[in-house]
């Protein structure tokens, strides 16, 4: 398609810009960046942010001016884009604050009041397009998820005439941010920002149309892949951490220096700035080359850093190796100080919040800042390569990064000891991942859209902990080898794109070679409890009648080892329909295998042998980790009272010492 | 002085083994009280793990998975464990509230008492006992005030200090303070309670005002009386939890059983001591006013045995 006049001399003025170098003025983006090595996309490049930024650490603002460039592959004349407007919802009227208060969030408690500290937003003073004109009358914002006018997480602005199919438009918006006292991921503390979701940015079109939704409390983002140009001017004092390469640094001579990072193939750019950080660096050789990792640690929390190292490159080696390569020549993981922990635990592309607390209470034998950084990390697969869309299908990051989150801390702290490994008490991180999905394990479906979750704690025990679970019972039903596989080609055949739940149950299916339909209707897309119990187990003399009576008295009979009639009763409580297998083990040694395909509510089992049932067991390979209930998985003819011993002494122990305690006023 | 203290400290330790029946008798009764506050869920949790082979996992070692699976049964809820360990916790109170005056009674004589005298005295000091509970709930009540407004100046220097660390500095100091204000509090009312059992004060404000001098006047040594025992019961229970987590087998189920009573007898010991060190303390260092015309005696109150006389040098002697 012939491009216009306008096109023509935004093409020569950007390549004035590019053949200018860095120099630059204000008002005018950090020109386009171009790596001396520079190889082949890996991603459809549909967005080029260029944005110059300047942070008032005093006021904790930012005052910026973005570039946008757009490439429409739609395949249709586009004239309507949206944008999200993510700081607009630290607000007390918006969804997401509304939404915090009545439900609860990651962070806060539902019922928690509005604290005026965690205001923020982001104002557009201006909105250009090149060849357009100002449209800055033109913003709207709108609300198609709940029609809440008070919420402008989301504008959208038609211009005068739509762009064509593969043609690009260049958006120039001039915006003013308000960060929150940190809340939800983002904002500052002190003198420590974590600047996240700070810009203006587009929709996704995605299945024929744009994906643009509000922020809500219990949802995360969707952006499209990119390259992004980024110049942020600070304080003199900001050691400032990133999501691109540092390409250029200047002191301004007023007290501030800028510095230029350049990003490829990514979907979202985030940065960081505090003047104590301390940056512990290393590095990491992988199939794809060595990465460099910076890891920004906050005073007060060094004995962490060797921990995250140690689980960051063990966690990048096993990703490698099972997935695919991670392409990235650089990972910065953030710790934020005391006080800033609703920034922790987050990923944005080549950038992680880790989490932890002073140096005396976080003891060696829970590994929780190890899983923080092994979660984080996952999500440069599972989020920032292959990018799915948060709002709408949560699961695929959240749980699937929960899933492989178990596999690789299982793979370096062992199966049982992944989460505490203490000698005296262990737990694995499936063992984590199934308790919160006990939680709350019917309330909503997996595929359920993001926000509209029974509340934050159903939100988080489905996307994270059930689908974690479902996946292991998965891998349990077609093979830890067919599940390796499906995950690597899942990875390898959808990074840098925006795969649905069908496309990664589809690849599932097809490396397995098997029709998973049934798993995935009822795991997946319904909420049907698994919950399959061993009813009775019974073991009657066979010739019972010949206990009294003249036949007693024969000899033969007298002589003859007792015959038996066993019986085991095993039952389906839940409505998940799963076949099961069972064995049965008898007191002369021998063994029963059934497999039963669980349609029915309940199935007996009766065997006559010359010999009593010592023990019943369904699912003894324990693939059914999505089973409600593992005590009533089996039953034993004899009692053993150890663990009830065990657990007796511990409560006897808490309630003499707490009443103990209580007396002290006495 | 710091004989008499350092006699105080061991004297106080020979007291509660000599008058050891007292200890015996109220280990008894927290076991007991404990026992029924469980005996309601533990047969709820062995319907679930007494033939079940998933139980294994706590027996060889102990699974905080499993342990949390089982805590999500039916009836087995650490709601359910909470409210019936509190409810029992509040009758033990009782019982303590209305034992003490029996035993210090028992400290102060350093004699075998009979079942009727203890619970005479027992009963004597109850109502006054609780009297100075009432007294020092409302003396806890500036504490948990002090409490409030550190957490709230300790929330301003998070926001406003420079080093992220300060407010953590902080807490811990205003934690440890408060800790020790606490100690102080106990202190005195212990001193009240022995005070009211020697001169059978009925009245608690005076009491605590002779208490008030006593403690204070002689704050350094009493104090550090009362706290080394404290440090003693500390290390000692520590020591017998660090046996439980790390040296004890994990299916050493009757081992751990007898090292957790071993600890809640330790424990309950060296808070008998601490009366009994107070109690031999006070008999040591405080001379009382002359009473008033109307005052009572101490309702049990000590007399020197008689020696017969000597008999005059015989002959045989005066060789």
């Amino acid at each position: 398609m012939r491009l216009s006049a306008g096109a023509h001399v935004f093409g020569g003025v950007l390549l004035l810009f590019c053949a200018a170098g860095p120099g630059w003025t204000q008002n005018t983006p950090p020109p386009l960046y171009t790596p001396a090595n520079a190889s082949a996309p890996l991603s459809t490049r549909v967005v080029n942010y260029q944005i110059d930024a300047h942070l008032n650490a005093d006021k904790k603002t930012i005052d910026a001016t973005e570039y946008l460039t757009y490439k429409n592959l739609t395949g249709k004349p586009q004239q309507t884009f949206p944008f999200h407007l993510y700081l607009n919802a630290f607000q007390p009227k918006s969804t997401f604050m509304t939404e915090v208060h009545l439900y609860g969030t990651r962070g806060t408690s539902a019922g928690s009041g509005w604290d005026p500290k965690h205001y923020g937003a982001i104002t557009i003073s201006k909105f250009e397009v090149v060849g357009m004109g100002d449209l800055t009358g033109k913003i709207q914002f709108v609300q198609p998820d709940d029609h809440n006018a008070d919420d402008h997480t989301v504008m959208q602005v038609t211009l005068p005439k739509p762009v064509a199919p593969g043609a690009s438009v260049q958006f120039r918006m001039t915006f003013h941010d308000q960060l929150p006292e940190v809340v939800e991921r983002t904002g500052y503390k002190r003198d420590f920002f974590m600047v996240g979701q700070w810009f203006p940015k587009v929709g996704v079109w995605w299945q024929n149309a744009w994906n643009c939704h509000q922020f809500h409390a219990t949802t995360e983002f969707f952006s499209d892949f990119g390259t992004y140009d980024v110049r942020v001017t600070v304080p003199m004092n900001e050691i400032v951490g990133a999501g691109g390469d540092l390409v250029a640094s200047e002191n301004n001579g007023d007290g501030t220096k800028s510095l230029t990072f350049h990003s490829e193939d990514v979907i979202d750019f985030s940065w960081t700035a505090s003047p104590h950080f301390i940056d512990v660096e290393d590095s990491w050789t992988g199939s794809a080359g060595t990465v460099k990792l910076h890891v920004l640690m906050s005073p007060g929390h060094m004995a962490s850093a060797p921990r995250y190292i140690e689980v960051l490159k063990g966690a990048m080696t096993l990703f490698d190796k099972w997935y695919g390569p991670y392409p990235y020549d650089r990972l910065t993981v953030v710790d934020p100080p005391q006080g800033a922990e609703d920034a922790g635990g987050m990923e944005y592309p080549t950038l992680i919040t880790a989490g932890t607390g002073p140096d005396l209470v976080t003891p060696k034998g829970v590994l929780l800042p190890e899983v923080v950084v092994e979660h984080e990390f996952g999500h440069q697969y599972w989020y920032a390569m292959v990018a799915t869309n948060e709002f709408e299908d949560a699961w695929m990051d959240e749980g699937i990064n929960s899933y492989t989150e178990a596999k690789v801390m299982a793979a370096l702290y062992g199966d049982k000891t992944s989460a505490i490994r203490f000698p005296f008490a262990q737990m694995s991180d499936f063992s984590e991942q199934r308790l919160t999905y006990l939680a709350e394990p019917d309330t909503d479906p997996l595929t359920r859209f993001g926000w509209q979750f029974m509340n934050d704690g159903a939100y988080g025990g489905v996307t994270y902990g059930k689908t974690a679970t479902v996946l292991l019972t998965l891998e349990r039903i077609i093979g830890p080898d067919k599940m390796a596989q499906a995950m690597r080609t899942y990875f390898m055949r959808y990074r840098f794109k925006h795969p649905t739940p069908e496309d990664f149950m589809n690849t599932v299916q097809e490396v397995a070679g098997q029709d998973l339909s049934w798993y995935f209707e009822q795991a997946f897309k319904g909420t049907q409890i698994l919950d399959y119990e061993v009813d009775s187990i019974h073991s009657d003399r066979a010739h019972w009648y010949n206990e009294s009576g003249s036949a007693a008295k024969h000899d033969s009979l007298k002589k003859a080892a007792p015959e038996y009639r066993d019986t085991v009763v095993v039952r389906r409580k839940g409505d998940f329909i799963a076949p099961v297998d069972l064995e049965v083990k008898f007191d002369d040694g021998e063994v029963a295998r059934e497999h039963w395909d669980g349609k029915d509510r309940w199935i007996r089992y009766s065997y006559t042998k010359p010999a009593k049932i010592v023990s019943a067991e369904i699912d003894p390979q324990h693939k059914m980790w999505m089973d409600r209930n593992f005590y009533n998985d089996s039953q034993t003819a004899a009692e053993d009272g150890r663990a009830t011993r065990k657990i007796g002494n511990i409560f006897l122990l808490v309630s003499e010492w707490f009443s103990q305690l209580l007396a002290y006023l006495t | 002085m710091a004989q008499r203290d350092s006699s105080a400290f061991l004297g106080g330790a020979g007291l509660v083994w000599r008058r050891q029946r007292v200890l015996w008798w109220i280990f008894a009764v927290n076991f007991i009280l404990a026992f029924f506050s469980i005996h309601g869920v533990v047969p709820r949790v062995g319907s679930v793990l007494d033939h079940s082979l998933a139980a294994q996992r706590l027996v060889n070692g102990f699974d905080v998975g499993a342990f949390s699976e089982l805590m999500l049964q039916p009836g087995i809820s650490p709601l359910d464990v909470s409210l019936a360990a509190m409810a029992y916790s509040l009758v033990f109170f009782v019982f303590m509230l209305f034992v003490t005056g029996g035993i210090l009674e028992v400290y102060r004589r350093d004699s075998r008492v009979t079942t009727a005298e203890f619970f005479e005295s027992s009963g004597a000091f109850f109502w006054r006992f609780v009297r100075l509970v009432i007294f020092l709930l409302l003396c806890l009540i500036p504490i948990a005030i002090l409490h409030a407004i550190a957490n709230r100046i300790g929330g301003h220097i998070e926001d406003t200090a420079v080093s992220a660390m300060t407010s953590v500095w902080f807490r811990i100091a205003v934690d440890i303070v408060l800790l020790f204000l606490v100690l102080i509090l106990r202190l005195w009312f212990d001193i009240a309670e022995v005070h009211s059992v020697a001169q059978n004060e009925p009245r608690m404000r005076r009491s605590l005002a002779v208490a008030w001098r006593l403690t204070f006047g002689n704050f350094g040594r009493l104090f550090w009386l009362y706290f080394s025992i404290g440090v003693v019961a500390c290390i000692g229970f520590g020591f017998g939890l660090w046996l439980w987590m790390y040296i004890l087998p994990p299916t050493a189920i009757t081992a751990a059983f007898f090292l957790g009573q071993t600890m809640i007898l330790w424990w309950l010991a060296t808070r008998l001591w601490q009366r009994s060190s107070e109690t031999l303390w006070y008999q040591r260092n405080f001379v009382p006013a002359a009473p008033p015309a109307s005052y009572a005696p101490a309702m049990y109150p000590v007399v020197a045995p008689q020696t017969p006389p000597l008999p005059p040098p015989s002959a045989v002697d005066q060789v």
